[in-house]
């Protein structure tokens, strides 16, 4: 099942996670210590000396990264520097929140891109032209922009909506909407791009003059083959959807895995940030190898190595 | 001197090299003419990106020295005054003050001035470092060329925004560190290509040409295989450089980018925001700027591509 090239990308993407991890090891610590951040001066310069040698932050910094680095082959990815739990733990509960809004986000604009993608391909006219003006605007206006458009219309002039907190369906749909406006233009637009361009292969004339129904030439013939390079790009984009998320977030006040992130960095909480960082390679690279395989199995060429 | 002879005072190959040269620059300058500069001129979107384009270039570099309103200082007399249109451009806030009174004009077209700088420069910066470490991994392979290639996909696992937002908040939000990370975590995509293309085209003929004649490695690269990038590359290069407007302003909008009282677009969506039921315009304005900006030079990218991959069949 996982051939010598599937194993070649995952060493790949192993070497990378130890690159990622060492890369913010060192940089976290490059500025000093938070020792400093957390006690804000109120404390004897003898009783800092004490909390450094407690967290281990007086000793070299080669010392600090073998530690680190047996830490996390046993599993224990630290404390919390602020609030003392474990790391994993807190990661683990934001990220379930951040899911509700992610998951939804992510289908949606799945399951609308390629529909209205495909319309816009296929039928030349308005509806096409209207569907590809959109997607230019949407692929152009910033999240947050997007994310503050939407609360003015929707909350704050025709207060349809609730803007802050997490409770009722409700306040799910704007942050769903502004997380999925990016993409779903990208997307639209590829998919349009893709079977534009596949519509005028040899295949398709073949398969319409063997009778075959218009929408079924393109549920079995065109689609499939369109959408390889979608599936790919899906699986690069795990990291601008991360990044997104984390913009919605902000905006929203929704207390996930994105704020989490904002908040480690701004105290320079050391584990979590290694965490975090950690938990956002092994997704996006897990993303990369997903959609490569998906590739694989639908695209048979591939598979046999022509 | 002979043709194949080396000029050792110029460093030039002579008439063989030029031969060489001249051989691969037909399909260059098919593209770079006159009419490649048409077909922006001829086809709307482009046209009014190119407008809004330069409008905005235009006061990113000149803007200190045409406004009559200081964007940063505070003049409590005026604060949160609604857009007015008057006829006196100059004693008239066209598009209203903000908290403390400064006008909102003037910030945004400052406020882009911080933006696009950032933007264009880091996406130059990143070109740099790309073309130069790519074409290294394409024409060496080995272990430097798959170091390199795993730098390059770090980036893409820890995307800039992610990056910039531990490097930032680490060392203080800064143009100076925005500038240097743009360029030092964004190269990827540009070594991909060129070390793909490198790869592609090594095995050419004239590469083995220029090599017969005695070329050194760094001189075929540089020379011949490296014009044959700028078309991609600079595609590239345009959408990089809205991208990194958007990272730009997402930063500033988180609170880790450029810090007030410089004026910056996400700075003045953040505070915006706040008073989207009373000062609309706070938050608008920029936001349409930014908008408006990053339409631009998607449009013109996407047109560029188009109109060279048109004229390469050619």
């Amino acid at each position: 099942m996982i051939g010598p090239v599937m194993a070649k990308r995952i060493f790949q993407s192993a070497i990378v996670l130890f690159l990622l991890v060492t890369v913010l090891f060192f940089v976290s610590r490059m500025s000093g210590d938070p020792v400093l951040m957390l006690t804000e001066g109120a404390i004897e310069p003898e009783e800092i000396d004490k909390l450094r040698k407690a967290y281990g932050f007086d000793k070299p910094l080669y010392i600090q990264f073998g530690r680190f680095l047996s830490e996390i082959a046993q599993g224990d990815f630290g404390n919390s520097v602020r609030t003392f739990e474990p790391a994993t733990d807190m990661v683990k509960q934001r990220v379930g929140i951040s899911v509700k809004m992610v998951v939804p986000a992510f289908l949606t604009y799945i399951f609308l891109s390629i529909p209205i993608g495909c319309l816009a391909a296929v039928k030349r006219g308005a509806i096409g032209a209207f569907a590809m003006v959109v997607s230019l605007i949407g692929q152009s206006v910033p999240s947050f922009f997007l994310g503050i458009l939407y609360i003015y219309f929707f909350a704050v002039t025709l207060r349809w909506l609730p803007v802050f907190g997490s409770g009722s369906w409700e306040h799910y749909i704007l942050p769903i909407a502004t997380l999925c406006g990016y993409p779903l233009a990208k997307y639209t637009r590829l998919v349009r791009a893709q079977v534009s361009e596949t519509l005028t292969m040899e295949f398709v004339r073949t398969a319409r003059a063997k009778g075959l129904h218009e929408v079924n030439v393109i549920r079995r013939h065109v689609l499939r083959n369109a959408l390889l390079p979608v599936i790919t790009t899906m699986g690069v984009d795990v990291g601008t959807l991360i990044g997104s998320a984390l913009i919605v977030e902000a905006i929203f006040a929704w207390p996930g895995f994105g704020t989490l992130v904002v908040e480690a960095a701004k105290t320079r909480d050391y584990p979590l940030i290694q965490t975090c960082g950690l938990l956002i390679g092994t997704l996006v690279l897990t993303g990369s190898i997903i959609a490569d395989f998906a590739y694989g199995l639908i695209d048979p060429r591939i598979r046999r190595g022509s | 001197m002979a043709d194949d002879e080396k000029n050792e005072s110029t460093g030039d190959f002579g008439a063989s090299e030029s031969v060489i040269i001249a051989a691969q620059r037909s399909t260059a300058q098919k593209i770079w003419n006159h009419r490649f500069v048409m077909g922006f001129v001829r086809y709307p979107p482009a046209f009014v990106a190119l407008i809004i384009a330069s409008f905005f270039l235009f006061f990113a570099l000149f803007a200190p020295f045409i406004v009559s309103w200081d964007p940063n200082k505070p003049v409590l007399a005026d604060t949160l005054q609604p857009p007015e249109w008057g006829i006196m451009f100059n004693s008239v806030h066209v598009l209203g003050t903000d908290t403390v009174g400064r006008d909102i004009f003037v910030r945004t077209l400052m406020g882009g001035r911080t933006s696009i700088l950032l933007g264009f420069t880091g996406a130059t910066g990143a070109l740099s470092i790309g073309v130069v470490l790519g074409m290294i991994a394409g024409w060496k392979r080995g272990v430097i060329g798959a170091t390199i290639m795993r730098w390059a996909d770090l980036q893409i696992a820890l995307p800039l925004l992610l990056m910039a937002l531990t490097v930032a908040a680490v060392f203080g939000p800064g143009l100076h560190i925005l500038l240097i990370l743009f360029s030092l975590w964004f190269w990827g995509p540009y070594a991909r290509i060129s070390e793909g293309l490198t790869l592609s085209l090594k095995n050419r003929e004239f590469v083995e040409a220029a090599h017969s004649i005695g070329a050194k490695p760094q001189r075929i690269v540089f020379r011949h295989v490296l014009p044959h990038l700028f078309s991609p590359l600079l595609v590239l290069w345009s959408f990089s450089c809205a991208i990194l407007i958007i990272i730009e302003a997402s930063l500033s909008f988180l609170g880790v980018g450029i810090p007030p009282p410089t004026a910056s677009w996400g700075g003045m969506l953040a505070e915006g925001r706040q008073y989207l039921h009373r000062a609309y315009w706070l938050a608008m304005i920029p936001g349409a700027a930014i908008s408006m900006m990053v339409w631009s030079i998607n449009t013109l990218g996407d047109r560029l591509r188009d109109v060279i991959d048109q004229r390469q069949y050619l």
